[in-house]
């Protein structure tokens, strides 16, 4: 993203903001490019998707969220107070009746995410009186806007301008130092997709741009899909120097602490027909990285992490686990203890 | 039955003795099969030569000679990719496609049924459960680490067959209660898994989608070493019992007790070995299901509803058709690997429409 849109999109949002102080609703476009008029000030809603209600507690406006979904609900180590709040089923199977029992005037859930049919939940809660936006929060081409529209949703665009300038510092800091690379210094990565062996990401995912802008070259550039499984012949012949895996099942993450449970993870992650010929193999240089920087608005920092790994000579000054705490005590409130990349060097 | 009538009046009137016309018959459904036997062959040594990584015909033949003879050079890559990636999931290709296939044939024969196949009396569904709960729940009966689904797996679906056998012999051993029972259990496995799957994790959720699109990917010498020792054993049993087959699925039960055959128990023996079959191979591939339904109705349109030709035909066929499936599936969009289960159903299904459109007579029964 250019620092102009950056601007650009700032001070759309500030404009739109004073005219919404103006009046008793306010109009936006949600992911799915939809219309929606929502009550302002929001005062009660409830939020499906996990990273709409991250942008939300780092807008200040947690105490406002009054339910949450079972994913919410599932890590309580980083949500603490708001995964206790009342459940009202998964992002596509909605207990609608226990939506309406909080009385919330805004629903939020993702609005491109294929398993969410956004219009539909509209239609449901439209005779409540209850407003439905799709914020999708978790694709890099549409997060900042996400931001901007929830920092206008919840009267707050002064701390969403901040939380964009927080992410666009880190990207421009990774621009900045890997700009001087040479296409033949570049390292060769593979990265796998939790889902299981050989699944990994081709263009359009957004591990494949932030292997991309950390510097790296995704070994599976060449393929047709953001999702692909690919053949394990290839890996091999394009011999990667980093592996990275995008962990949804390891044991990593907040609240994590024991390593013991990873060393084993990582043995059995590896020992595949011909890996311990892949330079990442011998050199040790394989990774697993946590969904709290490998997914949602935790990507961001995740390239931070993901150049660091890439090349350490380059990013020798910078702790990018440093970054992440002052990001949480900035945003969340609050440090966190956890691994999010193991090994963590 | 039909056929000894057709075979007689072809004797009459062309003066053939019964015994030769007899020979001649059999001796086609011979050739049909060595011809299927000569595609494999083919099959194999295209699937061989052919891979993301582009290898030469002499790289490959040193890659596989250099084993047995460690006079011959070859590159450490070029053994890997030959001995490790490409030949497993060739054989596992061979003998899955064989095993389903004659699973499927023996199924269909027994329960005198031209519907039924692994998938469609439950053992499917119930390695499908297990593998869900180990993946979503954690929780395994046997194995540790990533042996855990393929244990449950097995386990699951090795209940599955023995639950349908159980229920079957308590109800009578008749082939509707047996598909019946296998129709009920597979109704409640899925919405077993499915109430699995509503408690999942992202996370587990695609583990669970990404098990149930089957692939040869992940074959070993281990992996095709056990499924060859249940196949060793389960085949020549099934085979033994074609002439019982015949006479259930020609004439049905009665015709086939006065014949002197035990229907109850041939039935519940060769339901329980293909049920065992599918099981092994299904534990290390995950679902591949379309070659079970297709390759025994194939080889029937070739050599006919003889069981002493259809099964180890079927065999045969459904060898070529999973390897080829697969030589596809890691060839026509490579680096990216489509899982076999995919184009097999993409590939069979069509195909076996034109067969079924073609056909002159009817080659069930």
């Amino acid at each position: 993203m250019h620092k102009r849109t950056l601007v650009l999109t700032i001070a759309l949002v500030i404009a739109f903001g004073l005219l919404a102080a103006a009046s008793q609703t306010i109009l936006i476009i949600d992911s799915a490019g939809r219309v929606v008029e929502i009550p302002y000030p929001i005062e009660r809603v409830v939020v499906l998707n996990s990273g709409s209600v991250g942008i939300i507690r780092s807008l200040g406006a947690a105490d406002r969220i009054v339910g949450i979904s079972t994913i919410v609900a599932r890590n309580p180590a980083f949500w603490g107070p708001i995964a206790k709040l009342p459940q009202v089923g998964g992002i596509k199977d909605i207990n609608f009746e226990a939506v309406i029992a909080l009385q919330p005037q805004l629903v939020l859930n993702f609005g491109t995410h294929p398993a969410v049919n956004i219009e539909e939940i509209a239609r449901k809660l439209a005779p409540a009186g209850i407003a439905v936006a799709g914020i999708d929060s978790f694709r890099f081409a549409t997060l900042y806007q996400n931001i901007a529209t929830l920092g206008r949703i919840f009267g707050n665009i002064g701390r969403a301008g901040q939380l964009i300038a927080f992410y666009q510092d880190i990207l421009d800091l990774v621009a900045e130092r890997v700009a001087g690379l040479m296409p033949e210094e570049k390292v060769r990565v593979y990265a796998e997709h939790h889902a299981g062996q050989f699944r990994s990401f081709g263009p359009g995912s957004d591990w494949h741009k932030m292997i991309g802008w950390a510097g790296g070259v995704n070994i599976f550039a060449d393929t047709l899909r953001p999702f692909v499984t690919v053949d394990p012949e290839t890996v091999l012949e394009r011999n990667p120097q980093i592996i990275l895996q995008d962990s949804r099942r390891a044991p990593l993450g907040h609240g994590i602490i024991a390593t013991t449970p990873l060393t084993d993870y990582l043995a059995v992650f590896v020992d595949r027909p011909g890996w311990e010929q892949i330079a990442a193999v011998r050199d040790e240089r394989v990774y697993l990285v946590s969904p709290a920087i490998g997914s949602g608005t935790g990507k961001f920092i995740g390239t931070l992490f993901f150049a660091r790994i890439f090349y350490p000579e380059l990013f020798a000054d910078i702790d990018p686990e440093r970054v992440l705490q002052e990001y949480y005590r900035q945003f969340h409130g609050q440090t966190f203890n956890g691994i999010f990349v193991y090994p963590q060097r | 039955m039909k056929q000894v009538a057709a075979m007689k009046e072809a004797a009459e009137t062309s003066k053939l003795s019964c015994g030769e016309l007899y020979s001649q018959f059999t001796a086609k459904k011979v050739i049909a099969i060595l011809i299927v036997v000569g595609l494999l062959v083919v099959s194999v040594i295209v699937a061989t030569m052919l891979g993301a990584v582009s290898l030469s015909v002499g790289e490959v033949l040193r890659a596989i000679i250099a084993r047995p003879f460690p006079g011959v050079e070859s590159t450490a890559m070029t053994d890997v990719i030959v001995w490790h990636l490409r030949l497993p999931r060739i054989v596992m290709g061979i003998i899955a496609g064989a095993g389903l296939a004659i699973a499927g044939a023996a199924m269909q024969g027994s329960l005198r049924n031209p519907l039924v196949s692994p998938f469609t009396i439950g053992v499917a569904s119930g390695a499908t459960l297990g593998a869900s709960i180990a993946i979503i729940l954690g929780f395994g009966l046997i194995g540790t680490g990533r042996f855990v689904v393929m244990g449950n797996a097995f386990l699951f679906a090795m209940a599955t067959a023995l639950v349908i056998l159980g229920v079957g012999r308590l109800r009578g051993v008749t082939p509707e209660s047996f598909l019946l029972v296998g129709i009920a259990l597979m109704s409640f496995f899925g919405a077993a898994t499915g109430l699995l799957q509503f408690v999942a994790t992202e996370g587990q959720l695609a583990a669970v989608v990404h098990w149930t699109f089957g692939s040869l990917t992940g074959s070993t010498w281990t992996n095709i070493l056990l499924v060859s020792i249940v196949l060793s054993v389960c085949i020549p049993v099934l085979i033994r019992y074609s002439w019982d087959l015949n006479a259930m699925s020609c004439g049905g039960d009665e015709v086939a007790k006065s014949l002197g055959v035990n229907c109850g128990r041939v039935r519940v023996v060769s339901m329980l070995l293909a049920s065992l079959i599918a099981a092994a191979i299904i534990t290390f591939t995950g679902l591949i299901g379309f070659v079970g339904l297709v390759a025994p109705h194939i080889t029937r349109y070739l050599v006919g509803g003889d069981h002493r030709f259809l099964l180890p035909g079927a065999c045969v066929l459904g060898a070529v058709l999973l390897v080829i499936a697969d030589t596809l599936g890691r060839t026509v969009a490579s680096p990216t690997v489509i899982p076999v289960g995919i184009i097999i159903s993409i590939v069979g299904a069509p195909f076996f429409f034109f067969l079924l459109m073609r056909q002159r007579r009817q080659f069930w029964q």
